[in-house]
């Protein structure tokens, strides 16, 4: 039997109260006191009661009315209340009170055994009317799992079942074949929805990484016509801002301009402009296009080593080795350039090396600060038109102007050509890119850069005529094994809104 | 009959635990609470309240069962049958008969307590 109940003896008559309360308390049970109608109720509403023993004839409120205004009172109606009652004259009051809910009666003049008889079977009443209140409560937590994964709702989480797991019953039974359940159709579903992103965000990674080896051998040949990479790199951006905010502008996607975002396309356009373009116009007066592209890999390590430095992606020991791998293959790319120009062409190689480093900035800076709702190509406009101010104080110091002609002689008509098509292409590809880092994160995209490789080399054969020793080669192959032990984003779902996403993605 | 039925007082004794502290509370609380009750009876009787002088009966007779004065209770029993809606016209008598029972009730049960349950106790 259960002790230390919490009992409330109620009688106006000290002595009658005082003998109860001894009698209660010698059973094992805590008791309090109250010697009205009003006192009881103030107790009950603000303690917890597990029954209470309650003397009918009382001035002010009786025994009746406190019965009354429990019943009224959900939280309190469920108390057992067993009424005290002189049997002899007052039989008929115990009839009343049982209709009022009492659940049993003890006569004024009881014994010991009576009491504890009594007292136990209402407790043991109450608390199987609690257990079976809770069984009720946990049968509705059921059928509320069960609604919510009628309504798609897989995610286990959400079913908040973990704890009737536990119970060692049909409940618990049925609350772990709910979960185990979920938990299946959750993973399949995780499964599904992470082979769609990684499938879509492949066929983009190789539309980005295109796009993006064809600048660089635009960039080869404007180098090669112009010898001021920042006038080149003006053009380019005045040519991509225009581009993307004409786009933005007829689809209405232009966002407005805050002081973050703000400084935002400004970091993002020394990163991408100034450390990445300039850098390649200029380091491309001296180095083929295919060794650009082979340097340019670097920007999918880099931004894994910072990604997993400032822990917005897990280092794995496979991504770790792969950052090794990948590594070996940037030394041993620098070092071929020896082949094809020297040693003067190593040092280029190194000093190329800021461009896929400007661009793993911009990714990381894409990932931490630009809002979720801006539209990409109009970001990537802001950019451009953010780069444009930046070089173009510089451009108007050096005289640096690059002047488009597009007929008057060979040379400037190729080199306008190259400019416009670079623009276009960086609009498109720095749009696609950004789109890309958004789905897939930084360190999936940065693997664009081994397609931009692959492309950069593959449009430098075709449009310059350009071929590799056989050390690049294998350079090549180190560097594809490396991006792809790197892999992409580990799409685990560890916070809420997993079906969201899901949702709105597929 | 004896004015006190004291297996009665050695039953209340162990209802309540047989603690001798604590039924000395409880006999001094009846003591105390019979002299109020008895004052009401009496102030009832002369001045017609019927309500209060039923009551009255009702709580005396209780108690009066208790601590096994059984007379007393028999009396208090009669007087709130007979006061269910009015004061009955031999009130005065039966409040006067049940006072002076409750005396010698109150003596009977200092004696048994001085007796039985003081002896050896501190604080009495």
């Amino acid at each position: 039997m259960h002790k230390n109940e919490h009992i409330l003896v109620v009688d106006d008559q000290a002595t009658q109260r005082m003998k109860l309360a001894m009698a209660v308390r010698e059973l094992g049970h805590e008791v309090d006191s109250a010697s009205d109608g009003k006192e009881a109720l103030l107790k009950v509403r603000s303690n917890s009661y597990d029954l209470i023993l309650l003397d009918i004839l009382m001035p002010d409120m009786d025994g009746f009315e406190v019965m009354e205004f429990l019943k009224k009172d959900p939280s309190l109606r469920d108390i057992p209340i067993i009424v005290i009652s002189a049997l002899d004259s007052e039989m008929s009051s115990v009839v009343k009170a049982i209709e009022l809910g009492a659940q049993d009666f003890l006569p004024k003049h009881f014994d010991p055994v009576l009491l504890r008889a009594r007292i136990d079977a209402s407790l043991v009443k109450k608390r199987n009317r609690d257990r079976e209140q809770e069984y009720f409560k946990e049968v509705s937590r059921l059928t509320d799992a069960a609604t919510i994964l009628e309504g798609g709702q897989v995610d286990p989480r959400k079913l908040n079942l973990q704890d009737m797991t536990e119970r060692d019953d049909a409940l618990g039974n049925l609350a772990r074949v709910f979960t185990s359940m979920a938990s299946e159709v959750y993973e399949r579903e995780r499964k599904l929805n992470q082979q769609v992103r990684t499938l879509r965000s492949i066929g983009f990674l190789f539309a980005v990484g295109v796009v993006t080896g064809l600048g660089v051998v635009l960039t080869r040949i404007a180098s090669i016509e112009s010898p001021s990479p920042l006038g080149n790199v003006l053009w380019v951006n005045a040519i991509c801002a225009t581009v993307c905010f004409g786009s933005a502008i007829v689809r209405g996607k232009l966002p407005k301009l805050d002081r973050r975002f703000l400084s935002t396309v400004f970091m993002w356009a020394f990163f991408a402009s100034v450390m990445g373009e300039a850098v390649i116009f200029w380091v491309a007066q001296h180095l083929q296009a295919s060794f650009i592209s082979l340097i340019l890999v670097c920007d999918g390590f880099i931004v894994f080593a910072i990604a997993s430095i400032i822990k917005i992606e897990k280092a794995t020991m496979r991504r770790l080795f792969g950052f090794v791998v990948g590594g070996s293959g940037v030394a041993m790319a620098v070092f071929a350039t020896q082949d094809v120009g020297g040693v003067s062409a190593i040092q280029w190689a190194v000093v190329a090396m800021l461009a896929p480093l400007g661009y793993a900035l911009r990714s990381i800076l894409i990932t931490l600060r630009l809002p979720e709702d801006i539209d990409v190509v109009a970001a990537t406009g802001w950019s451009a038109f953010a780069a444009v101010m930046l070089i173009f104080p510089v451009v108007l110091l050096q005289d640096g102007f690059v002047s488009l002609q597009l007929s008057t002689s060979p040379g400037g008509g190729i080199l306008a050509l190259a400019l416009i098509l670079f623009g276009i292409v960086t609009a498109a590809s720095v749009s696609m890119r950004l789109h890309l880092i958004r789905t897939a994160g930084a360190v999936f995209a940065s693997q664009s850069s081994f397609v931009v490789t692959f492309a950069g080399i593959a449009w430098s054969m075709i449009l310059l005529g350009e071929t590799l020793p056989k050390i690049a080669w294998v350079a090549l192959v180190l560097l594809i094994v490396g991006l792809l032990l790197v892999g992409p984003k580990e799409q685990a779902e560890e916070e809420d809104g997993f079906n969201t996403r899901i949702d709105h993605e597929l | 009959m004896n004015v006190l039925d004291t297996r009665t007082l050695a039953q209340l004794q162990e209802l309540i635990g047989g603690d001798r502290a604590e039924l000395l509370e409880l006999v001094d609380t009846f003591l105390i609470e019979g002299d109020e009750i008895v004052a009401d009876m009496q102030a009832a009787s002369s001045n017609g309240d019927v309500e209060l002088l039923r009551r009255s009966a009702h709580s005396l007779k209780a108690s009066a069962q208790d601590f096994g004065a059984n007379q007393l209770s028999a009396l208090c029993a009669t007087l709130e049958s007979g006061s269910k809606t009015a004061i009955p016209a031999t009130a005065d008598a039966q409040v006067s008969d049940i006072a002076q029972h409750f005396a010698t009730a109150k003596l009977e049960i200092k004696r048994y307590i001085d007796d039985r349950v003081s002896n050896g106790t501190d604080g009495q």
